[in-house]
């Protein structure tokens, strides 16, 4: 399920794109599966079509996605989704992750409520590996 | 048939005030006054419509009093336009401000419009439609290779003096049905936060029963073209009665699949209205 804000400040097309690779992150997606078409997310969220067009771009150019002839938009093999090796990628992550950590501080948040945070997304994201 | 176009007449008094009487019987939730204007408005558009085809038919009956098909049957299609925007502009607000529920954009004239236009939270389902069609390959394998099979007898009918529109007839009537079918997997079907099972079996339900009702549209159709044109050759002088039954009998059908699909979308709105309310903000 993709659920949208209208009146979010985090822009439309990122919301949709977030939205997708939580989905593909948490297992909703396994690897060659189909997303919906273009036509159908707009139509169902009710929102311009070049907004989920620019989401779906977003996301080819992220390597998460990609353009079959007859299947329309498809999750990638997990190999293209890596940009570098391995060590690289986990570097650009751990950057990341500070950098959330780093605006968790700055909005006042304490050590606890923080580590629930991390802890319930983490949970949610590997629920179906903890499953199998 | 002489008889017969004196059908037309009576059939366009009969059509507009079905509009008035099914408004009339639905049970209201609105504001009395809104109601009230929306309600006038109708009767006042049925009245005038009313008034308008009695006057052609008398006109008609004093200036032309020889018996003609075409005669009833010309009037009969302009009126039949003029039933569209009556339903379009008067009955189907009229109707939706009845009952909160169906005040949405999936009932009445724009079902392709998503029904939570005015939320600022919308969800949808990331299942992709397009490839879940609810039509089995084998079934439109079968629905291919009749409609070829009835191409070719139309064809030969045409070629032995059958009139030709029925070939291009044949071929609308089969293009019209396979983009509804298609078409209808891409109808918009907003959603709940948390994704209700009702909602999604609800959608589900109403995806496979339109496409069917497309599929069998199409596929009775086809026969009844084919049949039609063999008919004019076989028995001439009541091959146009036949098709005009067969006609008005898939038109009958046709409009009865899409007003169940319009309750069913009623019911998945309600649903729908349901689940937001008991879900977070």
């Amino acid at each position: 399920m993709l659920t949208v804000r209208l009146d979010s400040p985090v822009p439309l097309v990122d919301q949709i794109a977030s939205g997708i690779r939580r989905a593909i992150a948490s297992g909703e997606f396994e690897v060659d599966d189909a997303l919906p078409t273009v036509r159908q997310l707009a139509g169902d969220l009710g929102i311009n079509l070049n907004t989920v067009a620019r989401a779906y771009r977003s996301l080819e150019a992220a390597g998460l996605v990609i353009t079959r002839r007859g299947r329309g938009t498809v999750v990638a093999a997990l190999r293209s989704r890596h940009q570098g090796s391995g060590e690289e990628v986990r570097d650009a992550l751990d950057q990341r992750l500070r950098e959330v950590l780093v605006d968790a501080r700055l909005a006042g948040l304490g050590v606890t409520e923080a580590r629930a945070m991390a802890k319930a997304g983490i949970d949610k994201l590997w629920t179906r590996e903890k499953q199998t | 048939m002489i008889w017969f176009d004196r059908l037309f007449p009576v059939f366009m008094v009969v059509h507009p005030l079905f509009f008035a009487i099914f408004v009339k019987t639905k049970q209201t939730a609105a504001e009395p006054t809104e109601l009230q204007r929306l309600m006038r408005r109708m009767f006042v558009a049925t009245g005038f419509a009313l008034f308008l085809h009695i006057g052609v038919q008398m006109a008609l009956e004093a200036t032309h009093p020889e018996r003609d098909l075409m005669r009833a049957a010309w009037p009969t299609l302009i009126s039949t336009l003029g039933c569209i925007l009556i339903w379009s502009l008067f009955a189907a607000p009229a109707m939706a401000a009845k009952n909160a529920a169906w005040g949405n954009d999936s009932v009445g004239e724009s079902p392709l419009t998503g029904t939570s236009a005015d939320a600022t939270m919308r969800s949808a389902s990331l299942k992709p439609r397009h490839l879940s069609d609810p039509i089995s390959a084998r079934a439109w394998g079968l629905g291919w290779a009749l409609f070829g099979a009835c191409a070719l007898v139309t064809i030969w009918s045409i070629a032995a003096g059958a009139p030709a529109l029925l070939l291009l007839g044949l071929g609308w009537w089969v293009g019209m049905a396979v983009f509804g079918a298609k078409q209808n997997l891409m109808e918009a079907e907003p959603r709940d936060q948390s994704g209700s099972k009702a909602v999604d079996e609800s959608y589900r339900s109403l995806r496979a029963f339109r496409s069917w009702s497309f599929y069998w549209l199409g596929l009775v159709g086809t026969v009844a073209f084919t049949f039609t044109a063999a008919m004019v050759l076989l028995w001439p002088g009541t091959s146009g009665m036949i098709g005009a039954i067969l006609g008005t009998s898939l038109g009958c059908a046709g409009a009865t699949f899409g007003v169940v699909a319009s309750f069913r979308r009623v019911r998945i709105n309600e649903l729908l209205l349901e689940a937001r309310q008991n879900q977070p903000s």
